[in-house]
């Protein structure tokens, strides 16, 4: 690996430490950063501003930090089994499977519990219909990408069913809401199953790291070189759909972070996801703590998360884009 | 190292066979030329001897064993495949793209060894891309990249290559210059089996021949012995002249008569 590549992949992991302290000290509620800075270290246990950050605060940015980390390192690597610089999360119907259940248990119930629950078992059928359906065809890229494209049609309508079925005056609102993606559900007791499927997804994905540059070759020259391609492509989509399913069911529909961040970070440390990896994260981590601070203090009332994310990453996709054909000759 | 097909028949789906009973033999330091019009099975031959497409019929022996018998990382560290098209999807480095090569070697959950880095950069020496070592692959030219993959094959370990119409898209002086190497390898004890469209290249630097029509064998055999205006013609349909030059090099022409267009 060369000196420059790194430094870059150094810088990149120390960022969300660093965002993570200054996210703690800035909100709504209380004075400037001095305050909170002498209420984060204060041993005064009935300190108002205190609690809140230890409360609030706190568990809010570790799930920022681990829905940005696994919504972009399963972004680059979908990138990469795809063999596609242009998907991202929602290509294999996963979120669409998350987002119908969801608003079937805001229809049903709408406690909290409820709604992460369902979205999580509900991604997690769909990605089982996705693999079930493109095992039996052969389970080549191409394949589970249409297969992954209808399953996601499918939720999309059941979704649509529910939303006609929902009161138009209390339910459907939280229902529309929830789908714009944001952190304000974010506690301690949501963050811990969170926080254990990010750790299961994430540790499969780096142990396998180096293997996952074999799935960007096509079938038969990884064939060639001995790898059984199938295995390792089904258990990294099971992975990449575990760390997609427990990040939506936290915080909604959050779009771009999976296909713009891969590419910032593929261009800073290059393609081999044994660097990848941990740089997609690492950056997924940083911009998304960085918006949902934003989204919670830059208005009076909060900004839905997804709206951020789609205001800012449409032009920087745009601008890769332009880059991507440039580097091909295909635009001037 | 020999590598030897028996009698293979090979037929996609329940499809015509694109080979039948095609017996071929390879030892180390041989390259051998398989020549043939399109379609003539050149690169489902090349598929059952890497051991990727079992045949229907027949069977590829590797040094006495059954191909299909060895584990597929055993059988990867002994035969390497260059693939015609090589269109990376990213842009690996050099380096990168040859350490894939040690995948036979590199356990599921762990990272090229120091061991695997030496055979990287000793199969790089030996193909001559040290320098471009950090270069992406996607900004090589096609010569340097063939140059890649085969060095790909070499980390592998392999002792046979396969080649799949390596020089389609070079000019003549890269051809040459792919050739040297590949015949400086051969002479260390590498064998090569090149799928190709150029019977003149085979004059020039086969080993061995072999011309397939229809998914069979029409002949094989020494170069200067096999390639002649007859092979041609049944090869290719058309009409060849085999021309000596004043030095003794030999070249392959077609004959364009005068009622052809032009």
């Amino acid at each position: 690996m060369s000196a420059p590549k790194r430094r870059a992949l150094w810088m990149l992991c120390a960022l969300p430490v660093g965002l993570l302290f200054l996210a703690l000290l800035v909100g709504r509620y209380g004075g400037g950063v001095g305050d909170a800075l002498r209420a984060l270290f204060s041993t005064d246990t009935s300190d108002v501003l205190h609690s809140l950050i230890l409360r609030v605060r706190l568990p809010r940015a570790l799930a920022a930090l681990l829905v940005g980390a696994n919504l972009a390192a399963s972004g680059a690597v979908l990138q990469g089994l795809f063999r596609n610089p242009l998907v991202d999360a929602r290509i294999l119907g996963v979120s669409s499977g998350a987002a119908f259940g969801a608003s079937l248990a805001i229809l049903l119930s709408g406690s909290a519990l409820a709604v992460q629950t369902g979205a999580f078992a509900f991604a997690l059928l769909a990605m089982a219909c996705v693999l079930a359906i493109g095992w039996r065809m052969g389970a080549a890229p191409l394949v589970l990408l249409l297969v992954g494209i209808a399953v996601s049609a499918l939720f999309d309508a059941l979704l649509g069913l529910v939303k006609v079925v929902a009161d138009p005056l209390s339910k459907l609102p939280s229902i529309t809401y929830w789908l714009l993606g944001g952190l304000s559900g974010a506690s301690w007791s949501t963050l811990a199953p969170l926080a254990a499927l990010s750790v299961l997804g994430l540790g499969f994905l780096v142990l396998v790291r180096w293997r996952l540059n074999l799935l960007t070759l096509g079938d038969d020259e990884a064939a060639s070189l001995g790898v059984r391609v199938r295995p390792l492509r089904a258990a990294t989509v099971v992975a990449a759909s575990v760390l997609i399913a427990a990040s939506v069911s936290q915080a909604g529909m959050i779009g771009w972070i999976g296909l713009v961040v891969p590419h910032v970070a593929r261009a800073w440390v290059g393609p081999d996801h044994a660097r990848l990896l941990p740089a997609s994260a690492a950056l997924g981590a940083a911009v998304l703590l960085a918006l949902d601070t934003v989204a919670r203090t830059a208005l009076p009332s909060e900004i839905p998360l997804g709206i951020l994310t789609g205001l800012l990453g449409v032009p920087a996709f745009l601008f890769l884009l332009v880059g991507y054909l440039r580097a091909r000759g295909a635009a001037r | 190292m020999k590598l030897e097909a028996d009698r293979v028949s090979f037929a996609y789906g329940r499809g015509s066979p694109c080979l039948r009973g095609v017996s071929f033999a390879i030892e180390a330091r041989e390259i051998a030329f398989v020549l043939g019009a399109n379609g003539s099975g050149k690169t489902t031959l090349l598929g059952c001897l890497a051991g990727t497409r079992r045949p229907t019929n027949g069977t590829v022996v590797l040094d006495g064993r059954p191909l299909h018998a060895l584990a597929a990382r055993e059988r990867a560290k002994r035969i390497g495949v260059v693939p015609q098209l090589h269109d990376p999807a990213f842009p690996f480095s050099v380096e990168e793209t040859v350490a894939l090569g040690r995948a036979p070697y590199v356990g599921l959950f762990s990272q090229p060894s120091r061991e695997d880095r030496l055979a990287v950069e000793r199969a790089l020496d030996a193909v001559g891309l040290t320098a471009l070592r950090r270069r992406s692959t996607m900004r090589l030219s096609g010569g340097e990249r063939q140059l890649v993959w085969i060095a790909r094959g070499l980390a592998q370990g392999a002792s046979c290559l396969l080649l799949d119409e390596p020089t389609a898209h070079l000019d003549p002086q890269h051809e040459h210059a792919l050739f040297a190497v590949v015949r400086r390898l051969a002479a260390d004890g590498a064998a090569f089996v090149v799928a190709s469209h150029h019977p003149g290249s085979a004059l020039l630097y086969a080993t061995h021949v072999t011309f397939l029509k229809g998914g069979a064998v029409l002949r094989s055999g020494l170069p200067e012995k096999t390639i002649t205006a007859n092979a041609l013609r049944e090869t290719y349909g058309m009409e060849f002249v085999v021309v000596t030059g004043q030095e003794g090099e030999r070249a392959v022409v077609p004959r364009i008569s005068s009622a052809d267009p032009r």
